[in-house]
């Protein structure tokens, strides 16, 4: 199972990102996935906090400009972790199908290497 | 890391009640490389009311309850939905925000399907497509009848339609013939799935039962008298 490490992104990733992406506000607190799962997208955190736990103890909190789930999504490899979004946080969600079309379409970028060297 | 094992869709139990019972491999196989097999627990949640939609659940194994809450707080099971069913189905149309929330009600294994991966598969097969207006068009039948017999009904007609239509989607014979609805629901979740007091519905249950036409063991109902039921529900099969 995987730990959960989580990516921090430059700004200008960040933007590369908003820009591919939905921007969604949670408006109370959800779970994202939960331990021994695989996530089913990655989640980038642009306001607020993602809570990491394990048997309901806070062991991470993620801030903005983290990215997680991404390398366990496209590896299929499931979390040791539950995440869960707090009230208020804004996430960009990046899907299977985006990954592989950011891969294939926008080969030079800095996104994309980065996606290689998670998923690699 | 360890990888999860991928169960493939040529070989899922419910694979025959669910939208892609009609494709055959490769496409079959593409979709089983594409999707995200996960279980989820008891009292997990897979998405809440709110919230933004990613894409399509399959339900391979086990069930699921649909539930909406009011401004009140006040939580009601709209849908159980169990293997070969779909969720977020509506969302992929519409992108609207999730309408109820689905949580587990026993250890459910269910597969999720990107919305621009199954967009592709449907406009590719339109057999997929024309199952899910099929399970769309079913949701659509039953949430009419839902809602006429609410208005059009007392509550004993109720839940004689209710343990009628939970017989239909979740009921297995057992060997001395009766019809076993093993879905451990609650008074409190079957209250509020006929609009009805808790108080109500325990008065109710038992009157059904004194009357020969059920019996419980815990949370398990059995139907003993199928026809009776049929008449207290006041309905013609």
């Amino acid at each position: 199972m995987s730990k959960i490490n989580p990516i921090k992104l430059e700004n200008h990733v960040i933007s590369e990102v908003k820009r591919l992406s939905p921007q969604k506000k949670f408006t109370s607190t959800a779970p994202l996935f939960y331990e021994g799962q695989v996530p089913i997208v990655a989640y980038l955190i642009l306001e607020g906090c993602v809570q990491l736990m394990k048997n309901k103890k806070i062991k991470k909190i993620l801030k903005p400009g983290s990215l997680i789930g991404l390398s366990e999504m496209m590896t299929n490899a499931p979390s040791k972790l539950t995440a869960q979004v707090q009230a208020d946080t804004t996430l960009c969600f990046l899907d299977k199908s985006t990954i592989k079309e950011i891969i294939h379409e926008e080969e030079e970028s800095d996104l994309t290497r980065l996606i290689k060297e998670e998923v690699s | 890391m360890k990888k999860a094992a991928n169960t493939s869709c040529e070989n899922c139990v419910s694979r025959a009640e669910g939208i892609f019972c009609d494709m055959d491999m490769p496409e079959l196989d593409e979709i089983s490389h594409h999707k995200i097999n996960n279980t989820y627990k008891k009292g997990q949640t897979l998405f809440v009311q709110g919230n933004h939609p990613f894409g399509l659940y399959c339900i391979s194994k086990g069930n699921i309850k649909l539930t909406k809450t009011g401004p009140d707080g006040k939580e009601t099971i709209v849908r159980i939905a169990h293997g070969g069913d779909i969720l977020g189905h509506r969302s992929l149309f519409t992108d609207d925000n999730y309408t109820a929330t689905a949580t587990a009600m026993e250890d459910t294994e269910v597969c999720f399907i990107d919305k621009k991966f199954i967009l592709k598969v449907i406009e590719r097969n339109p057999t997929v497509a024309l199952n899910i207006i099929n399970k769309l068009s079913r949701d659509m039948g039953q949430a009419e009848k839902k809602l006429s017999s609410l208005h059009q009904k007392n509550v004993r007609e109720r839940l004689a339609e209710l343990i009628l239509s939970l017989k239909a989607t979740h009921g297995t014979k057992d060997t001395s013939g009766r019809w076993k609805i093993d879905l451990k629901l609650t008074r409190e979740e079957m209250a509020t799935m006929i609009g009805t007091a808790n108080e109500t519905l325990i008065r109710f249950m038992s009157e059904f039962k004194e009357a020969g036409i059920i019996e419980q063991e815990g949370k398990t109902i059995f139907i003993t008298d199928e026809e009776e039921l049929l008449n207290w529900a006041n309905i013609n099969y």
